[in-house]
């Protein structure tokens, strides 16, 4: 990261997840998904975007939050590479600009599974944390 | 070889293949005169061809190209319809040209000046009002004998064209004869044997013989998209004052039209990276001891269901040092990740997002698609790519796509909430069996088929979800849907069948793609994702692993502790009995009027034949007969028992010995059962019989 850059956040249990603006492709609520069956945890199903066959995550289960009552409705399409994704999140934030100098590295107490996950922790003017998601590798962990 | 002849030998295969594709083209135009496309392709197949005779001196080539470009212009531009005149004077133009390909090859020169006769006609053709009725055919051609030969000259053709819609049509009746099948299935159940069956079975085979033949025939060979590529590396070398061939092997290999289309779009890019970026410059090749010529070699061949296309160039190779440094230059990864990659590794960093873009800045692959593009383009219908070399040479490029893809005629099941494509061609029939019809062996449901035993496996439950309540509590009946998979034949327990579809297939997203039992997904009208289930696969998964075929040898039963698969018994004096599964053919139920009963003997009355029987016990059998028809070295003979109970596996513990059963222990209650010694039990039922 050179410039400052701007992210769309999203809750997760207590985490506040930053996605790249331009990665969001849309944001859906509670759309219809078809379960997979035999998929990995997390795995919520897929849904038909327009024609294209989205896999929805549970974000919960990927970031180790608590999981319990039904997945939730909110979904964030975001556009990784070859593949789009939906990860259903607990709620949807504001735009944010991150500079670069406000990155920090993930510390290493951070649980190693979620840790892989991000790219580092940015602090926010008021004072709140970011984690920079590395969008690919909760995809990759997804598979089985 | 000298770069000029390899360049003249590009150029006439080239031509011949092209002028191929525009006889094909002119003829199929006289059926639909107005596909601006075809007439479009037969104007870039001309202007191909005349483009490189001016790049080679070729001047009468050149000349009759050009003139049949003027008619094609006219005919593009609606001045002349197009009809019998232009397509026998563009049809004379391809012979014409032919003749001047062969006597190129053959003499090395083009010293024949045009026919007049052919440029009359081509101008004649050109001449006439697009009103105007079509002309008789071609007057040129009728005036010279050796072009109507060369016209109709027919080589043996082993294809044919035909229309997709046939295809369809075609595929919709196959389908439609699969559920025919199953009827006739329904109606033959329940029976051992007879004319019914043997028609049956006949219908069975030839139907899945038939679907086979309609998906074949959708495919179309994978030249149609690699011969393309020597002419375009050609073309590309040429701007970058280079020199390549490409060689071509597995033209013939059929795929299906969506690969081929994926394919051609991969395959692109590969080969412009290998001319840009593989292939050198003649001095450089030529310092380095190389012939001038780059090559490139494309090859494509057939494994099961999938198609392998691997590229290889014999340029410069990849540094596999220098794309760790720019990746780590690019900040794409950290500088120990790059220092812990070993050569295999640093090559896969060519897949990385941001990498191939930056360094392809050059005119001819610097289109800001890299390798990623190429990965995730071939990912989407299925496909993988992957790169390896040798230190020192050209890279290694292995493309591995799906056969088929496209269209794949379904069984549309529900199970539960959800619903799911069972694949037409894998079918068999569709049964509703009554709890009579079902056996059940320690959980595992059987259904027996005219004497085989067939598994049943039941979707919810293998899917884990919840069992759905029957709709009509007194109907306890079950729907199979009976597949064929790999030589397995086992039923998918469903709640209910319902229509049949065309489901046009997509490939499961990469981040599920690993759920083997799914081949794909489709939309439904509906719009609702529908998985579609991967027959082979799902039997894997819940263990259907053994052949459907019996197995006539038995493994010796040697001493020592072995393990063997058994079905397990209990006979009516209540001891427990194991029969080697190898050894059972079928499991039969059988009405005691079947009983054929001597002094001393009884046999079976089994359809043309007559059964050995062999009882277990002293007991007289009940109102039905289980009888377990086993092989063995006379042939058949059956057992007959009390109660079938499971399947399983144990561990011998004792061995036979002077022909006393051995014993096996089974199940984590460790019972302990007589295994049946099939081939003394036989010997004994023929002496006595």
């Amino acid at each position: 990261m050179t410039a400052s850059a701007r992210y769309c956040t999203f809750t997760v249990g207590t985490l506040l997840v930053g996605v790249e603006v331009d990665r969001v492709r849309e944001i859906v609520i509670a759309p219809e998904v078809v379960p997979v069956p035999l998929a990995s945890a997390g795995v919520l199903g897929l849904i038909n975007r327009r024609g294209e066959i989205v896999t929805a995550l549970d974000a919960r289960v990927r970031f180790g939050a608590d999981t319990t009552g039904p997945a939730p409705e909110t979904h964030v399409i975001v556009g990784l590479d070859g593949e789009t994704v939906s990860f259903a999140v607990d709620g949807e934030g504001e735009v944010v600009e991150i500079a670069p100098e406000s990155v920090h590295p993930v510390p290493e107490t951070v649980p190693a599974p979620l840790r892989r996950l991000l790219r580092g922790v940015a602090e926010l003017p008021d004072g709140r944390l970011m984690v920079d998601l590395r969008a690919e590798r909760t995809v990759a962990e997804a598979t089985p | 070889v000298t770069e000029e002849q390899e360049i003249l030998q590009a150029f006439l295969e080239e031509g011949r293949e092209n002028l191929e594709r525009v006889e094909l083209d002119l003829v199929a135009l006289e059926a639909v005169p107005d596909d601006a496309e075809r007439l479009t392709g037969i104007y870039r197949a001309l202007h191909t061809i005349k483009g490189t005779c001016g790049f080679l001196g070729l001047e009468h080539l050149q000349d009759v190209t050009h003139r049949g470009e003027d008619l094609l212009d006219a005919l593009r531009a609606g001045e002349v319809r197009f009809g019998p005149g232009p397509a026998g004077a563009l049809l004379a133009l391809v012979d014409d040209i032919r003749a001047r390909l062969d006597a190129l090859e053959q003499t090395g020169t083009d010293d024949r000046s045009p026919a007049p006769e052919l440029l009359a006609a081509l101008a004649d053709a050109e001449a006439a009002a697009p009103a105007a009725t079509p002309a008789a055919p071609s007057g040129a051609a009728d005036a010279d004998p050796a072009t109507i030969a060369a016209l109709h000259r027919v080589r043996p053709e082993s294809s044919i064209r035909v229309d997709a819609a046939v295809l369809d049509t075609l595929m919709d009746l196959a389908g439609e004869l699969v559920l025919v099948r199953g009827r006739l299935g329904a109606l033959a159940a329940g029976q051992s044997g007879g004319e019914l069956v043997e028609t049956y079975r006949h219908l069975r085979r030839a139907t899945g013989e038939l679907l086979e033949s309609v998906r074949q025939a959708r495919l179309q060979p994978i030249g149609i998209v690699i011969r393309k590529f020597p002419r375009v590396a050609r073309d590309l070398a040429a701007d970058l004052g280079r020199q390549v061939t490409v060689q071509l092997s597995g033209e013939e290999v059929g795929v299906d039209r969506a690969v081929n289309e994926a394919l051609a779009d991969a395959l692109l890019h590969l080969v412009r990276n290998a001319v840009d970026h593989g292939i050198e410059t003649p001095q450089e090749r030529a310092a380095a001891g190389k012939p001038l010529s780059g090559r490139i070699a494309i090859a494509a061949g057939q494994e099961g269901g999938r198609v392998r296309v691997q590229i290889t160039d014999d340029g410069r190779g990849i540094d596999g040092e220098r794309l760790a440094a720019r990746a780590v230059s690019l900040g794409l990864i950290a500088r120990e990740e790059a220092a812990e990659l070993d050569d295999a590794g640093r090559l896969e960093l060519i897949f990385l997002p941001g990498l191939s873009t930056r360094t392809s800045a050059s005119t001819v692959s610097g289109r800001g698609v890299g390798m990623d593009a190429v990965r995730a383009h071939l990912a989407r219908i299925g496909g993988t790519v992957e790169l390896s070399a040798a230190p020192g040479r050209g890279p290694t490029v292995r493309i591995d796509v799906p056969l088929t893809l496209a269209i794949v005629a379904c069984v549309l099941v529900r199970s539960g909430a959800e619903r799911y494509c069972i694949p037409q061609a894998a079918v068999c029939e569709v049964v509703r069996l009554g709890s009579g019809e079902v056996d059940d062996l320690g959980g595992a449901r059987l259904y027996r088929s005219g004497g085989e035993l067939i598994p049943l496996v039941d979707l919810a439950h293998t899917f884990g979800a919840p069992t759905a309540t029957a709709a009509d509590p007194d109907d306890d009946t079950i729907t199979a849907v009976i597949v064929e998979s790999e030589g397995r034949r086992y039923g998918v327990v469903v709640d209910s069948v319902e229509d049949p579809l065309e489901a046009v297939v997509k490939p499961l997203p990469a981040s599920v793609r690993g759920v083997r039992v799914l081949s794909g997904v489709t939309i439904l009208a509906d719009g609702r994702p529908t998985l579609i289930l991967d027959l082979t696969a799902l039997a894997t998964h819940v263990g259907l692993t053994e052949r459907a075929e019996p197995v006539v040898t038995v493994p010796p039963a040697a001493a020592g502790p072995e393990r063997i698969e058994l079905l397990l018994a209990r006979a009516g004096d209540g001891r427990r009995l194991a029969v080697p599964a190898a050894r059972v053919w079928r499991l039969e139920r059988a009405l005691p009027e079947r009983l054929r009963e001597g002094s001393g003997y009884a046999m079976l009355d089994y359809g043309d034949e007559l059964l050995p029987l062999v009882r277990l016990d002293a007991e007289r059998p009940g109102a039905e007969l289980e009888v377990i028809v086993c092989t063995c070295a006379s042939g058949r003979v059956g057992l007959f028992v009390e109660a079938i109970e499971d399947v399983s596996e144990a561990e011998l513990v004792v061995a036979p010995s002077d022909g006393r059963p051995g014993l096996v222990r089974n199940g984590p209650d460790g019972e302990v059962a007589e295994l049946v010694d099939v081939d003394r039990f036989a010997s004994t039922a023929v002496l006595v019989g």
